[in-house]
């Protein structure tokens, strides 16, 4: 898999959003395993990824 | 001072702690790893696990089976048959559900379904610190999705009764896929997963999507008619009638017979999970009139075949649930002890296709006892738990934090052949963040499409090669194959981002949505230092 070449008529702007992505869904999930303690805990005392991501 | 983790099923129970090495199952100390969740009482005795079944031939009425699903349920939405070979489920004088048990001569007893439950369960707290040799502080306990309120409540009541503070119910399939996933770390591949739990008096299937670790239920099917007692209904009555046969009398005209029957059939069937053939051999079944036989594992397929025929439909059953296409489905995990038998895992392998994976015994002996996966699941749980306060636990499941967003579809970018490249899967919650590395052309301006992948299922028709011979072609049997595949197409375009003047052979792409759903996309060249390009999309 590689990218592609940017199309010659591209313009100077870098970046351009043309559409939403679709609604999300909102459902319960598991409240199991390490990923979900890390969410909860996340989610409760407001930290930030970046601590979570060692 | 430990914790530990349960699986309190109908027909058997386990208990698993976190052991140096690893999550262990302990055993009794009968030596039983699947200790059957009963209770009988005779004269002054309390008897508990494999020890209470050994009484369903003499004492039926004695042996206390199939409560677990009583437990905080109202008496009339109760299947009265699940007690026919033993004490029978009733109302008791004090209007709660239980047994009454005649112990001796004119003595009887009154049960209640929770009393039960905290003699089995205060049994199984005493065969851990039997063999952990310390207190325990805490339990998890897994229970069917389908439990109540009012069950989870009665249940958690009677654990703290048994001397067990519960930690945390969760949710059986849930449990067996983390013991499951948590092998590898497997839960950080986003899968879909469905979780067949096949046990002795019920089938309970779940399809669980695992993305960035986190799972979700997506559907679930419960079948009270699917089960392990009907598979040794179906054996039963082949050897009761292969003794009519023999000797011309009904091995089906008393309980005790009955009993007899059964418990060879769990026997014969246990032993075909692992081996060819077994030897059927009951002392006086019926008339004083001993019999001894075999069977080899095909003619139990053949005698149980319509049963063993009506897993698949359960499985692909769920699996519509959850408006999904076979094809979809990763990996089904077979749990519970009926999933040892090997045609039924073969039966559920051929509803899907080859790429998924079946996680069985009979297919790979890797995954070894499916009626452990409940219990070690809760234990691995219950270790995790340690470090949380019981306040913290319970802030935990509050809604706020449970009912999370899911996106719809799958996103993902455009590569260079035009074809869709998934970054998330569809059904990943968020906050969430992915990066991936792909090939880019150096000295160039690179160009990211975002997109929305949109699939379809192609249907290839492979006719048979013909076979040369042309005698035998008319009596040809072979019929054209349908290969049905999944393909991911670009979708919807969300967004183009631009990369300029790229001087590395990769490039890394970051898809991240923080809490509000905002999605971030960010590119830069796989080399310190490099400025990021990046762009926000929001959604509908
Ligand atoms: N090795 C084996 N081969 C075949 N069947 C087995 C094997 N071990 C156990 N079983 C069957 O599995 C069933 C019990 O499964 P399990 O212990 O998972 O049930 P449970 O969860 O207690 O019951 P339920 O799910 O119905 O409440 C019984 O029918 C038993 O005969
Ligand atoms: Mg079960």
């Amino acid at each position: 898999m590689s990218l592609p070449v940017l199309p010659s008529n591209f313009g100077a702007e870098n970046f351009k959003a043309t559409a939403k992505f679709s609604a999300p869904v909102r459902r319960p999930i598991e409240p199991v395993g390490r990923y979900f303690l890390a969410h909860a805990t996340r989610s409760l005392r407001g930290h930030t990824w970046s601590e979570y991501e060692k | 001072m430990t914790v530990i983790g349960i699986s309190f099923g109908n027909t058997t129970s386990s208990i698993a702690h976190l052991a140096k090495d690893g999550i262990e199952v302990i055993a009794n100390p009968d030596g039983e790893r699947a200790i059957p969740s009963s209770l009988s009482y005779i004269a002054e005795d309390e008897y508990h696990g494999g020890q209470s079944l050994a009484h369903l031939v003499r004492n039926p009425n004695n042996v206390i089976i199939n409560f677990r699903d009583s437990i905080g349920q109202s008496f009339d939405k109760l299947d009265l048959t699940l007690t026919d070979r033993a004490a029978k489920t009733t109302q008791l004088e004090s209007g709660d559900i239980g047994f009454k048990i005649q112990t001796s001569e004119g003595e009887s007893k009154q049960i209640s379904v929770n009393e039960a439950t905290v003699r089995h369960l205060e049994n199984l707290k005493h065969a851990a610190v039997d063999y952990l040799g310390q207190q325990i502080t805490g339990v998890v306990i897994a229970i069917p999705t389908d439990f109540t309120a009012s069950q989870k409540e009665q249940l958690v009541a009677a654990s703290e009764k048994a001397g067990l503070q519960v930690l945390q119910l969760i949710s059986e399939p849930s449990a067996a896929l983390l013991a499951h996933a948590s092998i590898d770390d497997k839960l950080a591949e986003d899968k879909t997963y469905v979780v067949a739990d096949f046990g002795g008096v019920r089938s309970d299937a779940a399809v669980i999507s695992v993305r960035g670790g986190i799972l979700t239920v997506l559907a679930t099917a419960h079948d009270f008619s699917l089960n392990g007692d009907n598979l040794d209904a179906a054996l039963a009555d082949h050897i009761a009638a292969e003794f009519k046969k023999k000797y011309q009398t009904n091995a089906k005209s008393n309980p005790r017979s009955i009993a007899k029957l059964k418990e060879a059939s769990v026997l014969a069937r246990k032993t075909l999970s692992n081996v060819s053939s077994a030897t059927i051999s009951i002392e006086a079944l019926a008339d004083g009139i001993d019999f001894h036989s075999s069977i080899n594992r095909l003619r139990f397929e053949v005698t149980c075949r319509s049963v063993l025929s009506q897993f698949p439909a359960f499985v692909e059953s769920v699996v519509k649930k959850a408006n999904l296409d076979v094809l979809d489905i990763d990996e089904v995990l077979l749990v519970g002890g009926l999933s040892n038998t090997p045609k039924l895992a073969s039966n559920i392998a051929d509803l899907f296709p080859e790429s998924t994976v079946i996680a069985a015994p009979s297919l790979d002996t890797k995954f070894k006892n499916p009626e452990e996966l409940v219990a070690r699941g809760a234990a691995l749980q219950a270790s995790l738990l340690e470090s949380f306060s019981a306040e913290e636990i319970a802030e935990s499941l509050q809604p706020v934090i449970l009912n999370t967003q899911h996106i719809s579809k799958a996103i993902g970018l455009v590569d260079a052949a035009g074809q869709f490249v998934t970054v998330l899967k569809s059904e990943t919650t968020y906050p969430i963040k992915k990066s991936l590395k792909l090939a880019a052309p150096k000295g160039q301006d690179i160009l990211i499409t975002v997109v929305e992948g949109e699939h379809s299922i192609k249907e290839t028709v492979i006719e048979p090669t013909p076979v040369s011979d042309d005698e035998d072609d008319e009596y040809s049997d072979e019929e054209p194959e349908v290969v049905r595949e999944k393909i991911y197409v670009p979708g919807s375009k969300l967004a183009e981002l631009a990369l300029r003047d790229n001087q590395s052979e990769e490039v890394e792409v970051t898809f991240s949505i923080n809490k509000d759903g905002v999605l971030s996309v960010t590119a830069r060249e796989v080399k310190p230092g490099c400025v990021a390009f990046k762009g926000e999309i929001q959604h509908n």
